[in-house]
């Protein structure tokens, strides 16, 4: 059964854990990239790369107007349109404008978080711009219609059997399992797109302060073909991608890569600059950027700052318990899974809402922290917003009366030595044999109903204490 | 571009505003916005190299090994006049090779002659009834239709990184982009003296000698490339030559400096 991403919490995370086929595709695909990554970071002292990594983007944030009014200023010397975009109306209103001015009819895109984000397609489509997505994962699922489940690997929830049947079925493909015989079917058809397009969309993974240059990773060649062959480029980039200098970008290229694909580097780094310039024989006659808030200044106003810095590279998924199982879509409908999506989709929402459970989703193993590239503390802040969230009441009163349960006798140490010797009693009388106790009586079965709660130790830390 | 802004100028100066103030004011104390903020003192220092060269390394080899690394292939050359035919026998290898796929292999996608830095490289190739195409304007719909069915393509390189096996495209007048882009196959030409051992070893030496706005902003578009076109979409799987060339040969030679 697929995950309906705009089903309820409870029932996504339900129909993920049925499926067993994505389930075991995704944990097995995690398992192997989580290998690659740790032997690249392992090749290199990685430390030092975190701490500088680190540096760079908690200084850019740090001093994000200076860094968005000067990469303004270079980008328009450089030739290219700067637009700024509050929300995703608003972004999606200039990409359409733009597209009229040129008489645009078909467009052409490479992988971009961003532009699922504020869900582009849907706005060219409705202003009758045909536009394909050209990242072969996300041009399989374009076609198949459903949302990326991946940061980095957009279609990592499906076997080679479904994209085969997808093929056979919409390009009319000769039955094949090779992934080399699917891939050269995307090059053809592709290929003329590219050739034909009017205009290229693509995000950004940095933005380079002091030159003016929009940077962009991918390892197939697509962010090339898209920054080169149609005479318009149109770039999304959150304000946040902006950093100070071209070393910082090179740097947070190197950390990506290892993080992301576990290679040393991505086979291509497209460093644009503004439009072709005269007698220059390709590239794009007009470059436009726009700069998109859409949330993100509400991230910082929030507190929560650290989750600005996240360069996407999808690690803290791949290592992620909690993703392995569930996959993607059980986060709901945004691009944004695993634990930073935890953190990024509510808090980025207008309202929280329906995302108010997802830093719940988490078991705060601490795997995530260890791995980001740029050090975010992200069990610290998946804590603190579930402490915000349940201050808000944005929770079920059963979720709220255990949390607040278990912070009552952490108030005074009377209370702690009365409650924790009703929870050895407690615990003796529920005679669990594993660590771990399935079942509760009501009320807080609310909480077991999802989840299992440690058995309390037979002796106290006090008696243990006491009796050494 | 004003018929972009058209009616929408108002909105667009009220929105950059809006960020840029909220973003002042919540900056105004930048401590305050992080759980966890780890920046005591700006740094003053660019970042280290992620990848270690030791001093007595021998670039060429390095750069090499790399290159073959992530798939893609080289020679090294000590003496520029053997670049011609090297490539010739490339081209051939390549020719001998090939599928029928519908592209040709009479011609190849080429920068300029003086761009690519090799004497007497395109008398050789024509020669060897190799039709030099260097495209004038891709962006016309002839030159472009006639550039996409060849099957070779050949480029110089500004720099090339030893430690990552990296070459350095950048686009400029008789430099297109597309002669690294849309060919199946790609040879790129690197000589020795643009050899650096680290992608931060290169941008010291663009600081150094005050070459970095001409690299980075006259080029109009600088690409980084490692290897052959990859994925690995589908189930985790290798492919190459998903979109850009399915092979890389780099032929490094010998110059003067």
């Amino acid at each position: 059964m697929k995950v309906d991403v705009e089903a309820p919490y409870r029932t996504r995370i339900r129909q993920a854990l049925e499926d067993t086929d994505v389930r075991s595709a995704v944990n097995r695909a995690m398992g192997q990239l989580a290998e690659r990554r740790e032997r690249a970071v392992g090749a290199i002292d990685n430390e030092r790369m975190r701490v500088d990594a680190r540096a760079a983007r908690e200084g850019a944030i740090r001093q994000l107007p200076n860094l968005l009014e000067e990469v303004e200023r270079t980008l328009t010397e450089n030739g290219s349109v700067v637009h700024w975009a509050r929300d995703a109306g608003e972004a999606n209103r200039i990409v359409v404008e733009i597209a009229r001015a040129r008489g645009v009819q078909s467009a052409v895109k490479s992988k971009s978080m961003v532009t699922e984000e504020i869900h582009l397609n849907k706005a060219l489509e409705a202003a009758g711009i045909d536009v394909v997505e050209t990242d072969l994962g996300e041009y399989i699922i374009q076609l198949a219609d459903e949302p990326p489940s991946h940061l980095v690997a957009p279609v990592i929830h499906k076997r080679a059997e479904d994209i085969s049947e997808l093929f056979q079925e919409r390009l009319g493909m000769e039955p094949s399992l090779d992934a080399a015989v699917m891939c050269d079917t995307a090059r053809q058809v592709l290929r003329q797109r590219f050739l034909t397009a009017d205009m290229g969309i693509s995000g950004c993974n940095f933005a380079i302060a002091e030159t003016g240059t929009v940077c962009l990773i991918t390892n197939e060649g697509n962010g090339r073909m898209v920054t080169s062959l149609p005479p318009v480029h149109v770039v999304i980039a959150g304000i946040e991608k902006v950093v100070a200098t071209p070393e910082d970008a090179l740097l947070l290229w190197q950390a990506a890569s290892r993080n992301a694909t576990g290679q040393d580097v991505s086979v291509y780094f497209s460093m644009s600059s503004g439009p072709r310039r005269a007698g220059h024989p390709d590239g794009p006659e007009e470059m436009h950027v726009i700069l998109l808030d859409n949330g993100r200044t509400r991230v910082l106003e929030s507190g929560y700052a650290d989750a600005l810095l996240c360069i996407r590279c999808g690690a803290c998924l791949d290592v992620c318990p909690v993703y392995r199982e569930i996959g993607g879509h059980a986060y709901g409908a945004t691009p944004y899974s695993g634990p930073i999506g935890s953190i990024l989709t509510p808090l980025m929402a207008d309202d929280m809402g329906a995302t108010k459970d997802l830093p719940f989703a988490s078991s705060l193993c601490g795997s995530c922290r260890d791995a980001c590239p740029v050090r975010i503390d992200l069990p610290r802040l998946l804590l603190e917003l579930r402490s915000e969230i349940v201050a808000e009441g944005q929770t079920s009163m059963a979720e709220s009366a255990t949390v607040k349960g278990l912070t009552l006798p952490m108030l005074g140490p009377r209370r702690y030595r009365w409650a924790t010797r009703v929870a050895q009693r407690f615990g003796r009388l529920l005679g669990a044999a594993s660590g771990y106790l399935s079942w509760l009586p009501p009320p807080l079965s609310a909480w077991t109903r999802s989840r299992v709660f440690p058995r309390p130790a037979a002796k106290t830390f006090r008696e243990l204490w006491r009796d050494k | 571009m004003s018929t972009v802004h058209n009616g929408a100028e108002g909105a667009w100066l009220q929105g950059r505003t809006e960020i840029l103030d909220r973003l002042k004011a919540a900056l105004a104390d930048p401590d305050a916005r992080f759980k966890v903020p780890e920046l005591q003192v700006a740094r003053t220092m660019g970042p280290s190299p992620v990848t270690d060269v030791s001093g007595d390394t021998d670039l060429s080899i390095l750069f090499g090994a790399m290159l073959d690394k992530v798939g893609g292939s080289h020679e090294i050359l000590d003496d520029s006049e053997a670049v011609p035919g090297a490539v010739i026998r490339h081209f051939e290898t390549l020719r001998n090779a090939r599928k029928e796929d519908g592209l040709s292999f009479d011609r190849i996608l080429a920068w300029a002659p003086d761009k690519l830095g090799i004497a007497g490289l395109g008398d050789t190739l024509r020669q060897a009834h190799i039709d030099v195409v260097v495209p004038p304007d891709l962006n016309k719909v002839e030159c472009r239709e006639q550039a996409s069915h060849i099957a070779v393509g050949i480029t110089g390189a500004d720099a090339a990184m030893a430690s990552t096996g990296t070459v350095v495209l950048g686009s400029g007048p008789g430099r297109s982009r597309s002669a690294s882009l849309l060919p199946l196959h790609h040879i790129v030409l690197v000589a020795m003296s643009r050899l650096h051992a680290t992608i931060e070893a290169w941008m010291a030496t663009l600081r150094e000698e005050g070459r970095l706005d001409e690299a980075l902003r006259t080029a109009s578009q600088l690409s980084l490339v490692t290897g052959p076109s990859k994925s690995a979409d589908i189930e985790l799987t290798l492919t190459l030559g998903v979109h850009g060339p399915r092979t890389v040969h780099a032929i490094v030679y010998r110059d003067g400096a």
